[in-house]
Protein backbone atom coordinates (compact mmCIF):
# COMPACT_ATOMS: atom_id res chain seq x y z
CA UNK A 1 0.00 0.00 0.00
CA UNK A 2 2.59 2.30 1.39
CA UNK A 3 4.91 1.75 -1.93
CA UNK A 4 2.38 2.20 -4.39
CA UNK A 5 1.62 5.69 -2.86
CA UNK A 6 4.82 6.40 -3.33
CA UNK A 7 5.08 4.98 -6.94
CA UNK A 8 1.74 7.36 -7.56
CA UNK A 9 3.28 10.39 -5.52
CA UNK A 10 6.89 10.14 -7.89
CA UNK A 11 4.59 9.97 -10.90
CA UNK A 12 3.12 13.10 -9.44
CA UNK A 13 6.24 14.96 -9.87
CA UNK A 14 6.52 14.40 -13.62
CA UNK A 15 5.72 15.95 -16.67
CA UNK A 16 2.57 13.61 -16.84
CA UNK A 17 0.62 14.33 -14.03
CA UNK A 18 -2.66 16.20 -15.09
CA UNK A 19 -2.65 12.64 -17.12
CA UNK A 20 -2.49 10.04 -14.02
CA UNK A 21 -5.02 12.42 -12.52
CA UNK A 22 -7.48 12.23 -15.44
CA UNK A 23 -7.26 8.67 -16.74
CA UNK A 24 -9.84 7.19 -14.05
CA UNK A 25 -12.34 9.48 -14.95
CA UNK A 26 -11.97 9.38 -18.93
CA UNK A 27 -11.85 5.58 -18.62
CA UNK A 28 -15.40 6.38 -17.03
CA UNK A 29 -16.38 8.41 -19.56
CA UNK A 30 -14.97 6.20 -22.47
CA UNK A 31 -16.86 2.86 -21.20
CA UNK A 32 -20.30 4.72 -20.10
CA UNK A 33 -20.80 7.70 -22.39
CA UNK A 34 -18.60 6.61 -25.73
CA UNK A 35 -18.76 3.42 -26.32
CA UNK A 36 -22.94 3.66 -25.59
CA UNK A 37 -23.19 6.78 -27.54
CA UNK A 38 -21.29 4.52 -30.43
CA UNK A 39 -24.07 1.21 -30.08
CA UNK A 40 -26.49 4.02 -29.99
CA UNK A 41 -25.68 5.35 -33.34
CA UNK A 42 -25.06 1.53 -34.98
CA UNK A 43 -28.48 0.40 -33.07
CA UNK A 44 -29.98 3.45 -34.72
CA UNK A 45 -29.41 1.60 -38.12
CA UNK A 46 -29.91 -1.59 -37.23
CA UNK A 47 -33.46 -3.37 -36.09
CA UNK A 48 -32.99 -5.00 -32.92
CA UNK A 49 -36.30 -5.76 -31.08
CA UNK A 50 -35.77 -7.08 -27.89
CA UNK A 51 -39.18 -9.35 -28.24
CA UNK A 52 -38.26 -11.28 -31.78
CA UNK A 53 -34.42 -12.25 -30.18
CA UNK A 54 -31.25 -9.92 -29.37
CA UNK A 55 -30.01 -10.40 -32.63
CA UNK A 56 -29.15 -7.16 -34.19
CA UNK A 57 -29.63 -6.62 -38.51
CA UNK A 58 -28.26 -3.55 -40.23
CA UNK A 59 -30.84 -2.19 -41.58
CA UNK A 60 -29.20 1.46 -43.59
CA UNK A 61 -31.85 4.28 -42.76
CA UNK A 62 -34.91 2.24 -42.66
CA UNK A 63 -35.75 3.37 -39.59
CA UNK A 64 -35.02 6.84 -40.17
CA UNK A 65 -37.47 6.72 -43.70
CA UNK A 66 -40.29 4.91 -41.15
CA UNK A 67 -39.74 8.34 -39.00
CA UNK A 68 -40.99 10.33 -41.39
CA UNK A 69 -44.36 8.72 -42.28
CA UNK A 70 -44.92 8.36 -38.14
CA UNK A 71 -47.62 10.15 -36.92
CA UNK A 72 -46.56 10.37 -33.61
CA UNK A 73 -43.20 11.51 -34.40
CA UNK A 74 -45.40 14.58 -36.23
CA UNK A 75 -47.20 15.13 -32.68
CA UNK A 76 -43.72 14.66 -30.79
CA UNK A 77 -42.13 17.30 -32.75
CA UNK A 78 -44.89 19.74 -32.70
CA UNK A 79 -44.99 19.31 -28.65
CA UNK A 80 -41.23 19.53 -28.46
CA UNK A 81 -41.08 22.74 -30.12
CA UNK A 82 -44.02 24.36 -28.19
CA UNK A 83 -42.58 22.78 -24.80
CA UNK A 84 -38.82 24.25 -25.88
CA UNK A 85 -40.29 27.59 -27.05
CA UNK A 86 -43.16 28.51 -24.49
CA UNK A 87 -40.85 26.91 -21.88
CA UNK A 88 -37.84 29.35 -22.74
CA UNK A 89 -39.97 32.53 -23.28
CA UNK A 90 -41.97 31.61 -19.91
CA UNK A 91 -38.72 30.51 -17.49
CA UNK A 92 -36.33 33.55 -19.08
CA UNK A 93 -39.00 36.15 -18.49
CA UNK A 94 -40.10 35.72 -14.61
CA UNK A 95 -36.42 34.42 -14.06
CA UNK A 96 -34.98 37.65 -15.18
CA UNK A 97 -37.90 39.80 -13.24
CA UNK A 98 -36.71 37.38 -10.13
CA UNK A 99 -33.02 38.45 -10.68
CA UNK A 100 -34.37 42.21 -11.06
CA UNK A 101 -36.37 41.93 -7.50
CA UNK A 102 -33.74 40.07 -5.94
CA UNK A 103 -30.85 41.86 -7.22
CA UNK A 104 -30.86 45.08 -4.46
CA UNK A 105 -30.13 44.30 -0.84
CA UNK A 106 -32.81 44.40 1.53
CA UNK A 107 -33.27 42.48 4.87
CA UNK A 108 -33.29 39.11 4.94
CA UNK A 109 -31.96 39.30 1.26
CA UNK A 110 -29.80 35.71 1.75
CA UNK A 111 -33.06 34.16 2.93
CA UNK A 112 -35.28 34.95 0.26
CA UNK A 113 -33.09 34.60 -2.96
CA UNK A 114 -32.62 30.21 -1.39
CA UNK A 115 -36.41 29.84 -0.66
CA UNK A 116 -36.99 31.33 -4.43
CA UNK A 117 -33.96 28.99 -5.54
CA UNK A 118 -35.75 25.58 -3.76
CA UNK A 119 -38.11 24.32 -6.45
CA UNK A 120 -35.09 24.22 -8.51
CA UNK A 121 -33.79 20.88 -6.16
CA UNK A 122 -37.33 19.66 -5.24
CA UNK A 123 -37.01 15.92 -6.68
CA UNK A 124 -38.85 16.21 -9.96
CA UNK A 125 -40.90 13.04 -8.88
CA UNK A 126 -42.07 15.35 -5.62
CA UNK A 127 -42.71 18.27 -8.07
CA UNK A 128 -45.00 16.74 -10.13
CA UNK A 129 -47.40 14.74 -7.64
CA UNK A 130 -47.51 17.79 -5.82
CA UNK A 131 -48.68 19.55 -9.03
CA UNK A 132 -51.05 17.18 -10.17
CA UNK A 133 -53.05 17.03 -6.67
CA UNK A 134 -52.85 20.96 -6.49
CA UNK A 135 -54.21 20.50 -10.18
CA UNK A 136 -56.50 18.11 -9.63
CA UNK A 137 -60.01 18.84 -11.25
CA UNK A 138 -61.69 17.79 -7.88
CA UNK A 139 -59.30 18.35 -5.31
CA UNK A 140 -56.64 21.13 -6.31
CA UNK A 141 -56.32 23.74 -4.45
CA UNK A 142 -54.53 26.09 -7.69
CA UNK A 143 -57.18 25.14 -9.72
CA UNK A 144 -60.02 26.29 -7.17
CA UNK A 145 -57.58 29.53 -6.77
CA UNK A 146 -57.17 29.59 -10.96
CA UNK A 147 -61.36 29.64 -10.54
CA UNK A 148 -61.52 32.30 -7.83
CA UNK A 149 -59.16 34.76 -9.88
CA UNK A 150 -61.48 33.95 -13.41
CA UNK A 151 -59.31 31.29 -15.21
CA UNK A 152 -61.99 28.41 -15.64
CA UNK A 153 -59.65 25.20 -16.13
CA UNK A 154 -62.81 23.22 -17.04
CA UNK A 155 -64.70 20.73 -16.26
CA UNK A 156 -62.40 17.71 -16.93
CA UNK A 157 -59.04 19.43 -15.55
CA UNK A 158 -55.95 19.86 -17.27
CA UNK A 159 -54.54 16.11 -16.92
CA UNK A 160 -57.61 15.17 -19.26
CA UNK A 161 -58.43 17.68 -21.79
CA UNK A 162 -55.65 17.11 -24.65
CA UNK A 163 -55.91 21.03 -25.34
CA UNK A 164 -54.71 21.68 -22.20
CA UNK A 165 -52.17 19.18 -20.93
CA UNK A 166 -48.97 20.17 -22.26
CA UNK A 167 -49.62 23.47 -21.05
CA UNK A 168 -50.58 22.47 -17.66
CA UNK A 169 -46.79 20.73 -17.22
CA UNK A 170 -45.12 23.34 -18.74
CA UNK A 171 -46.66 25.27 -15.96
CA UNK A 172 -44.76 23.21 -13.55
CA UNK A 173 -41.52 23.52 -15.93
CA UNK A 174 -41.67 26.70 -15.26
CA UNK A 175 -42.12 26.48 -11.22
CA UNK A 176 -39.37 24.47 -11.14
CA UNK A 177 -37.09 26.05 -13.68
CA UNK A 178 -37.13 29.80 -13.28
CA UNK A 179 -35.03 29.98 -10.53
CA UNK A 180 -32.10 28.49 -12.59
CA UNK A 181 -32.24 31.57 -14.78
CA UNK A 182 -32.68 33.51 -11.95
CA UNK A 183 -29.43 31.89 -10.30
CA UNK A 184 -27.44 32.97 -13.49
CA UNK A 185 -29.42 36.11 -13.99
CA UNK A 186 -28.90 37.69 -10.21
CA UNK A 187 -24.81 36.35 -11.12
CA UNK A 188 -24.66 38.25 -13.68
CA UNK A 189 -26.65 41.54 -12.91
CA UNK A 190 -24.11 41.53 -9.39
CA UNK A 191 -21.29 41.43 -11.43
CA UNK A 192 -22.40 45.04 -12.72
CA UNK A 193 -20.39 47.91 -11.22
CA UNK A 194 -22.83 50.59 -9.20
CA UNK A 195 -21.17 53.73 -10.32
CA UNK A 196 -22.19 52.60 -13.87
CA UNK A 197 -25.82 52.71 -12.41
CA UNK A 198 -24.94 56.25 -11.01
CA UNK A 199 -23.53 57.80 -14.07
CA UNK A 200 -26.29 56.59 -15.82
CA UNK A 201 -28.80 58.17 -13.42
CA UNK A 202 -26.95 60.96 -13.81
CA UNK A 203 -27.58 61.41 -17.68
CA UNK A 204 -31.08 61.05 -17.27
CA UNK A 205 -31.44 57.56 -17.92
CA UNK A 206 -34.79 55.72 -17.02
CA UNK A 207 -34.16 52.41 -15.62
CA UNK A 208 -35.65 50.55 -18.61
CA UNK A 209 -33.37 52.66 -20.84
CA UNK A 210 -30.73 51.42 -18.52
CA UNK A 211 -32.07 47.82 -18.41
CA UNK A 212 -31.99 47.87 -22.26
CA UNK A 213 -28.65 49.42 -23.27
CA UNK A 214 -26.22 48.59 -20.45
CA UNK A 215 -27.84 45.36 -18.11
CA UNK A 216 -29.04 43.42 -21.44
CA UNK A 217 -26.05 43.76 -23.25
CA UNK A 218 -23.63 43.36 -20.26
CA UNK A 219 -24.94 39.88 -18.83
CA UNK A 220 -25.69 38.51 -22.83
CA UNK A 221 -22.74 36.07 -22.42
CA UNK A 222 -24.92 35.08 -19.37
CA UNK A 223 -28.25 34.93 -21.17
CA UNK A 224 -26.74 33.15 -24.32
CA UNK A 225 -25.13 30.11 -22.04
CA UNK A 226 -28.16 29.54 -19.98
CA UNK A 227 -30.59 29.57 -22.05
CA UNK A 228 -28.78 27.21 -24.41
CA UNK A 229 -28.35 24.63 -21.46
CA UNK A 230 -31.79 24.96 -20.80
CA UNK A 231 -32.70 24.34 -24.11
CA UNK A 232 -30.77 21.63 -24.36
CA UNK A 233 -32.67 20.47 -21.26
CA UNK A 234 -36.20 21.27 -22.08
CA UNK A 235 -35.51 19.10 -25.61
CA UNK A 236 -33.54 16.38 -24.01
CA UNK A 237 -35.37 15.21 -20.89
CA UNK A 238 -38.85 14.03 -20.84
CA UNK A 239 -38.84 13.50 -16.92
CA UNK A 240 -41.42 16.10 -15.45
CA UNK A 241 -43.73 14.72 -18.79
CA UNK A 242 -43.38 11.59 -17.98
CA UNK A 243 -43.94 11.59 -14.60
CA UNK A 244 -47.29 13.87 -15.16
CA UNK A 245 -48.78 12.38 -18.01
CA UNK A 246 -46.99 9.68 -19.33
CA UNK A 247 -47.61 11.42 -22.83
CA UNK A 248 -51.27 11.62 -22.82
CA UNK A 249 -54.26 11.58 -22.99
CA UNK A 250 -53.69 10.09 -25.81
CA UNK A 251 -50.63 11.76 -27.41
CA UNK A 252 -51.72 14.83 -26.54
CA UNK A 253 -48.31 15.84 -24.75
CA UNK A 254 -45.92 12.88 -26.10
CA UNK A 255 -42.53 15.19 -26.78
CA UNK A 256 -39.65 12.64 -28.38
CA UNK A 257 -37.78 11.64 -25.92
CA UNK A 258 -40.83 10.21 -24.30
CA UNK A 259 -41.41 8.87 -27.32
CA UNK A 260 -38.13 7.29 -28.05
CA UNK A 261 -38.35 6.10 -23.96
CA UNK A 262 -41.60 4.46 -24.48
CA UNK A 263 -40.34 2.87 -28.18
CA UNK A 264 -37.30 1.48 -25.53
CA UNK A 265 -38.73 0.00 -22.63
CA UNK A 266 -42.23 -0.49 -23.31
CA UNK A 267 -42.01 -1.78 -26.94
CA UNK A 268 -38.52 -3.00 -26.61
CA UNK A 269 -37.31 -1.78 -30.03
CA UNK A 270 -34.50 -0.42 -29.56
CA UNK A 271 -33.31 0.25 -33.21
CA UNK A 272 -36.34 2.54 -34.01
CA UNK A 273 -35.83 3.92 -30.34
CA UNK A 274 -32.30 5.08 -30.90
CA UNK A 275 -32.82 6.91 -34.39
CA UNK A 276 -35.44 8.81 -32.92
CA UNK A 277 -32.89 10.06 -29.80
CA UNK A 278 -29.84 10.54 -33.18
CA UNK A 279 -32.20 12.92 -34.42
CA UNK A 280 -32.81 14.36 -31.52
CA UNK A 281 -29.45 14.61 -30.95
CA UNK A 282 -28.42 15.83 -34.84
CA UNK A 283 -31.60 18.29 -34.35
CA UNK A 284 -29.72 19.82 -30.92
CA UNK A 285 -26.41 19.95 -32.63
CA UNK A 286 -27.41 22.11 -35.28
CA UNK A 287 -29.70 24.19 -33.07
CA UNK A 288 -26.61 24.57 -30.86
CA UNK A 289 -24.53 25.36 -34.39
CA UNK A 290 -27.02 28.02 -35.82
CA UNK A 291 -27.49 29.62 -31.85
CA UNK A 292 -23.70 29.52 -31.33
CA UNK A 293 -23.89 31.64 -34.37
CA UNK A 294 -26.04 34.20 -34.43
CA UNK A 295 -25.44 35.19 -30.93
CA UNK A 296 -21.21 35.43 -32.40
CA UNK A 297 -22.45 37.67 -34.93
CA UNK A 298 -24.44 40.58 -32.76
CA UNK A 299 -20.55 40.33 -30.69
CA UNK A 300 -18.98 40.94 -33.92
CA UNK A 301 -21.08 44.23 -34.87
CA UNK B 1 -25.42 59.40 -1.47
CA UNK B 2 -28.45 60.63 0.97
CA UNK B 3 -31.58 58.48 0.30
CA UNK B 4 -34.76 60.81 0.55
CA UNK B 5 -37.80 58.79 -0.34
CA UNK B 6 -40.18 61.05 -3.30
CA UNK B 7 -43.58 59.57 -3.51
CA UNK B 8 -42.81 57.54 -6.93
CA UNK B 9 -39.87 56.08 -5.11
CA UNK B 10 -41.95 55.04 -2.15
CA UNK B 11 -44.41 53.56 -5.05
CA UNK B 12 -41.83 52.07 -6.49
CA UNK B 13 -40.15 50.49 -3.56
CA UNK B 14 -43.22 48.96 -1.88
CA UNK B 15 -44.27 47.23 -5.74
CA UNK B 16 -40.93 45.91 -5.66
CA UNK B 17 -41.99 44.55 -1.80
CA UNK B 18 -44.90 43.25 -3.27
CA UNK B 19 -43.08 41.64 -5.95
CA UNK B 20 -40.58 39.93 -3.77
CA UNK B 21 -43.82 38.56 -1.74
CA UNK B 22 -45.02 36.98 -4.77
CA UNK B 23 -42.43 34.96 -5.72
CA UNK B 24 -41.71 34.03 -2.13
CA UNK B 25 -45.39 32.74 -1.80
CA UNK B 26 -45.16 31.02 -5.25
CA UNK B 27 -42.34 29.44 -4.73
CA UNK B 28 -42.66 28.04 -0.92
CA UNK B 29 -46.92 27.84 -1.11
CA UNK B 30 -47.22 24.46 -2.78
CA UNK B 31 -44.53 22.80 -0.65
CA UNK B 32 -46.16 24.26 2.26
CA UNK B 33 -49.45 23.08 0.99
CA UNK B 34 -48.40 19.93 0.20
CA UNK B 35 -46.67 19.45 3.90
CA UNK B 36 -50.18 20.17 5.45
CA UNK B 37 -51.68 18.15 3.19
CA UNK B 38 -49.70 15.57 4.88
CA UNK B 39 -51.22 15.81 7.89
CA UNK B 40 -54.92 15.92 7.25
CA UNK B 41 -57.37 13.07 7.63
CA UNK B 42 -57.60 11.26 3.50
CA UNK B 43 -61.42 11.39 4.49
CA UNK B 44 -61.27 15.27 5.56
CA UNK B 45 -59.19 16.13 2.17
CA UNK B 46 -61.35 14.47 -0.13
CA UNK B 47 -64.78 16.31 1.47
CA UNK B 48 -63.23 19.70 2.08
CA UNK B 49 -59.67 19.30 -0.11
CA UNK B 50 -59.15 23.53 -0.01
CA UNK B 51 -60.31 23.72 3.39
CA UNK B 52 -57.59 25.15 5.82
CA UNK B 53 -57.89 24.15 9.59
CA UNK B 54 -54.98 23.53 12.45
CA UNK B 55 -57.45 21.05 14.34
CA UNK B 56 -57.35 17.44 13.41
CA UNK B 57 -53.64 16.99 11.86
CA UNK B 58 -51.43 14.21 12.93
CA UNK B 59 -48.98 12.07 11.72
CA UNK B 60 -51.11 9.11 10.81
CA UNK B 61 -50.04 8.70 7.23
CA UNK B 62 -46.06 9.38 7.53
CA UNK B 63 -46.58 6.15 10.16
CA UNK B 64 -48.48 4.53 7.29
CA UNK B 65 -45.99 5.06 4.90
CA UNK B 66 -42.93 3.82 7.13
CA UNK B 67 -45.04 0.63 8.46
CA UNK B 68 -47.24 -0.31 5.45
CA UNK B 69 -44.81 0.41 2.45
CA UNK B 70 -41.88 -0.78 1.00
CA UNK B 71 -40.91 3.07 1.28
CA UNK B 72 -38.23 2.49 3.84
CA UNK B 73 -35.96 -0.67 1.40
CA UNK B 74 -36.31 2.38 -1.05
CA UNK B 75 -34.88 5.17 0.97
CA UNK B 76 -32.33 2.49 1.59
CA UNK B 77 -31.76 1.83 -1.52
CA UNK B 78 -31.44 5.32 -2.96
CA UNK B 79 -29.12 6.17 0.41
CA UNK B 80 -26.37 4.11 -0.74
CA UNK B 81 -26.53 4.54 -4.25
CA UNK B 82 -26.40 8.09 -3.64
CA UNK B 83 -23.14 7.56 -0.93
CA UNK B 84 -21.34 5.34 -3.54
CA UNK B 85 -22.17 7.84 -6.09
CA UNK B 86 -20.81 10.67 -4.59
CA UNK B 87 -17.79 8.76 -3.41
CA UNK B 88 -16.50 7.64 -6.89
CA UNK B 89 -17.42 11.34 -8.24
CA UNK B 90 -15.86 13.49 -6.07
CA UNK B 91 -12.69 11.88 -5.67
CA UNK B 92 -12.48 11.35 -9.96
CA UNK B 93 -13.90 14.60 -9.92
CA UNK B 94 -11.50 16.63 -7.11
CA UNK B 95 -8.39 14.65 -9.24
CA UNK B 96 -9.57 15.67 -12.98
CA UNK B 97 -10.35 19.18 -11.38
CA UNK B 98 -6.94 19.55 -9.79
CA UNK B 99 -5.11 18.64 -12.84
CA UNK B 100 -7.10 20.63 -15.12
CA UNK B 101 -6.49 23.65 -12.98
CA UNK B 102 -3.28 23.50 -12.32
CA UNK B 103 -1.25 21.89 -15.50
CA UNK B 104 -1.31 24.14 -19.02
CA UNK B 105 -0.90 20.54 -20.99
CA UNK B 106 -1.87 20.20 -25.01
CA UNK B 107 -5.47 18.89 -25.49
CA UNK B 108 -7.08 20.49 -22.06
CA UNK B 109 -9.53 22.20 -24.22
CA UNK B 110 -10.70 18.93 -25.09
CA UNK B 111 -10.96 16.89 -22.02
CA UNK B 112 -12.90 19.71 -20.53
CA UNK B 113 -14.81 19.87 -23.84
CA UNK B 114 -15.86 15.94 -23.27
CA UNK B 115 -17.13 16.68 -19.98
CA UNK B 116 -19.54 19.32 -21.82
CA UNK B 117 -20.72 17.22 -24.30
CA UNK B 118 -21.53 14.75 -22.13
CA UNK B 119 -24.45 17.27 -21.36
CA UNK B 120 -25.71 17.49 -25.01
CA UNK B 121 -26.67 13.82 -25.38
CA UNK B 122 -29.55 12.28 -25.20
CA UNK B 123 -30.04 9.85 -22.00
CA UNK B 124 -32.42 7.63 -24.34
CA UNK B 125 -29.69 7.42 -26.92
CA UNK B 126 -26.83 6.19 -24.11
CA UNK B 127 -29.40 4.72 -21.81
CA UNK B 128 -29.85 1.77 -24.24
CA UNK B 129 -26.14 0.93 -24.53
CA UNK B 130 -25.98 1.48 -20.76
CA UNK B 131 -28.82 -1.05 -20.44
CA UNK B 132 -27.27 -3.63 -22.93
CA UNK B 133 -23.64 -3.22 -20.89
CA UNK B 134 -25.33 -3.56 -17.59
CA UNK B 135 -27.56 -6.90 -18.28
CA UNK B 136 -23.80 -8.49 -19.90
CA UNK B 137 -21.93 -7.37 -16.82
CA UNK B 138 -24.09 -8.13 -14.50
CA UNK B 139 -24.88 -4.84 -12.64
CA UNK B 140 -28.48 -4.57 -13.36
CA UNK B 141 -30.56 -3.98 -10.60
CA UNK B 142 -27.41 -3.52 -8.13
CA UNK B 143 -26.77 -0.55 -6.42
CA UNK B 144 -23.08 -0.38 -7.72
CA UNK B 145 -24.60 -0.44 -11.27
CA UNK B 146 -26.87 2.64 -10.47
CA UNK B 147 -23.94 4.65 -8.76
CA UNK B 148 -21.93 4.21 -12.31
CA UNK B 149 -23.79 5.98 -14.22
CA UNK B 150 -24.74 8.38 -12.10
CA UNK B 151 -21.11 8.94 -11.25
CA UNK B 152 -20.52 9.34 -14.86
CA UNK B 153 -23.53 12.16 -15.50
CA UNK B 154 -22.38 14.04 -12.49
CA UNK B 155 -19.03 13.94 -12.91
CA UNK B 156 -18.83 17.39 -15.80
CA UNK B 157 -20.09 18.94 -12.72
CA UNK B 158 -17.90 17.54 -10.34
CA UNK B 159 -15.06 18.58 -12.42
CA UNK B 160 -15.93 21.93 -13.39
CA UNK B 161 -17.38 23.11 -9.81
CA UNK B 162 -13.79 21.92 -8.37
CA UNK B 163 -11.53 23.30 -11.39
CA UNK B 164 -13.20 26.56 -10.90
CA UNK B 165 -13.00 26.06 -6.96
CA UNK B 166 -9.32 25.05 -7.25
CA UNK B 167 -8.68 28.45 -9.54
CA UNK B 168 -9.69 30.49 -7.06
CA UNK B 169 -6.99 29.70 -4.63
CA UNK B 170 -3.43 31.46 -4.30
CA UNK B 171 -1.16 28.63 -6.32
CA UNK B 172 1.33 30.74 -4.86
CA UNK B 173 0.52 28.84 -1.34
CA UNK B 174 1.72 25.40 -2.90
CA UNK B 175 4.69 27.06 -4.70
CA UNK B 176 5.77 28.04 -1.61
CA UNK B 177 5.39 24.33 0.28
CA UNK B 178 6.97 22.55 -3.28
CA UNK B 179 9.85 25.00 -2.13
CA UNK B 180 10.18 23.50 1.01
CA UNK B 181 10.43 20.31 0.10
CA UNK B 182 6.39 18.73 0.26
CA UNK B 183 5.64 16.70 -2.80
CA UNK B 184 3.27 17.44 -5.22
CA UNK B 185 0.97 14.88 -3.58
CA UNK B 186 1.60 16.30 -0.26
CA UNK B 187 0.48 19.39 -1.14
CA UNK B 188 -2.29 18.93 -2.68
CA UNK B 189 -3.27 17.03 0.31
CA UNK B 190 -2.23 19.27 2.97
CA UNK B 191 -2.74 23.00 1.12
CA UNK B 192 -5.05 23.00 -1.27
CA UNK B 193 -7.84 20.33 -0.42
CA UNK B 194 -8.51 21.89 3.26
CA UNK B 195 -8.85 24.92 1.67
CA UNK B 196 -11.09 23.70 -1.17
CA UNK B 197 -13.22 21.83 1.50
CA UNK B 198 -16.19 24.29 1.15
CA UNK B 199 -16.17 24.12 -2.16
CA UNK B 200 -15.86 20.13 -1.55
CA UNK B 201 -19.14 20.19 0.30
CA UNK B 202 -21.12 21.96 -1.76
CA UNK B 203 -20.27 19.88 -5.14
CA UNK B 204 -20.94 16.87 -2.58
CA UNK B 205 -24.25 18.29 -2.10
CA UNK B 206 -24.94 18.73 -5.91
CA UNK B 207 -23.96 15.58 -6.89
CA UNK B 208 -26.12 13.85 -3.95
CA UNK B 209 -29.22 15.91 -5.23
CA UNK B 210 -28.85 14.91 -8.83
CA UNK B 211 -28.51 11.14 -7.91
CA UNK B 212 -30.63 11.46 -5.04
CA UNK B 213 -33.26 13.06 -7.36
CA UNK B 214 -32.98 10.82 -10.81
CA UNK B 215 -35.77 9.07 -11.91
CA UNK B 216 -34.90 7.83 -15.73
CA UNK B 217 -31.66 6.01 -14.62
CA UNK B 218 -33.15 4.09 -11.76
CA UNK B 219 -36.58 3.50 -13.82
CA UNK B 220 -34.78 1.54 -16.35
CA UNK B 221 -31.63 0.19 -14.47
CA UNK B 222 -33.47 -1.57 -11.16
CA UNK B 223 -36.26 -4.27 -11.66
CA UNK B 224 -36.67 -5.09 -8.35
CA UNK B 225 -36.47 -4.03 -4.32
CA UNK B 226 -33.24 -4.84 -4.10
CA UNK B 227 -32.25 -1.40 -5.85
CA UNK B 228 -35.07 0.37 -6.50
CA UNK B 229 -34.91 4.21 -5.55
CA UNK B 230 -37.22 5.70 -3.86
CA UNK B 231 -38.64 8.03 -6.58
CA UNK B 232 -39.29 4.89 -8.87
CA UNK B 233 -40.99 3.24 -6.09
CA UNK B 234 -43.29 6.43 -5.23
CA UNK B 235 -44.14 6.22 -8.97
CA UNK B 236 -45.04 2.82 -8.74
CA UNK B 237 -47.08 2.94 -5.52
CA UNK B 238 -48.94 6.13 -6.75
CA UNK B 239 -49.94 3.69 -9.72
CA UNK B 240 -50.55 0.66 -8.76
CA UNK B 241 -51.77 1.26 -5.11
CA UNK B 242 -53.60 4.11 -5.70
CA UNK B 243 -51.90 6.06 -2.64
CA UNK B 244 -54.18 8.09 -1.04
CA UNK B 245 -53.52 11.92 -1.26
CA UNK B 246 -52.30 12.02 2.78
CA UNK B 247 -49.83 9.00 2.27
CA UNK B 248 -48.93 10.50 -1.47
CA UNK B 249 -48.00 14.15 0.08
CA UNK B 250 -46.30 12.06 3.21
CA UNK B 251 -43.76 10.38 0.98
CA UNK B 252 -42.96 14.33 -1.20
CA UNK B 253 -42.35 15.55 2.22
CA UNK B 254 -39.92 12.73 3.61
CA UNK B 255 -37.77 12.92 0.51
CA UNK B 256 -37.51 16.45 0.60
CA UNK B 257 -36.36 16.34 4.04
CA UNK B 258 -32.12 15.15 2.96
CA UNK B 259 -32.74 17.92 -0.06
CA UNK B 260 -33.25 21.00 2.45
CA UNK B 261 -31.07 19.77 4.81
CA UNK B 262 -27.76 19.29 2.32
CA UNK B 263 -28.94 22.36 0.61
CA UNK B 264 -29.62 24.60 4.02
CA UNK B 265 -25.76 23.77 4.90
CA UNK B 266 -24.27 24.80 1.25
CA UNK B 267 -27.13 26.34 -0.27
CA UNK B 268 -25.11 30.06 -0.55
CA UNK B 269 -21.66 28.61 -1.43
CA UNK B 270 -23.27 25.95 -4.22
CA UNK B 271 -24.95 28.87 -5.92
CA UNK B 272 -22.12 30.99 -5.69
CA UNK B 273 -20.06 28.43 -7.42
CA UNK B 274 -22.61 27.37 -10.19
CA UNK B 275 -22.82 31.21 -11.17
CA UNK B 276 -18.41 31.93 -10.47
CA UNK B 277 -18.57 28.50 -13.19
CA UNK B 278 -20.68 29.88 -15.15
CA UNK B 279 -19.61 33.80 -15.74
CA UNK B 280 -15.89 32.68 -15.78
CA UNK B 281 -16.90 31.09 -19.49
Amino acid sequence: MRATVRRVGRVLEGPNFPWVLLVPSLVLVLVFIAYPLYRGIILSFSRNRLLEGPETTFVGLENFRFMLQDPQVFIATKNTLVYLIVGLITQMTLGMAAALLLNKPRRFITLIRLIVILPWFVPPVTTAYMWRFMLDADYGIATKLAAYVGIDIGGAGLWADPSKTLYGVLFVELWRSFPFFMLFFLAGLQGIPNELRDSAAVDGASSFQFFRHVTIPLIAPIIFISSLLEAIKLINSPTLVLLMTSGGPGDASLVLPLLAFRKAFQAFDFGYASSISVAVLISIAGFAIVYIRAAGYRRDD
Amino acid sequence: MIREKSPAAKFKSSLSTLGVTGLVLFSVLPLLWTAYTSLRDKNEILLNSTKISLSGLKLEAYIQVWQDTSFPTLLRNSLIAVSLTMVMSLSLGTAAGYALSRSKFRGRQYVALTYLTVRLLPGVLLLIPIYLLMFRIGLLDTHIGLALAYTTFTLPAAVWLMKGFFDALPPDLENAARVDGCSRLGAMRRISLPLVLPGLAATATLVAIEAWNDVIFALMLTSSEKARTWPVGMREMIGEFQLPWNQLTATAILSLIPVVIGFSLVGTKMVAGITAGAIKE
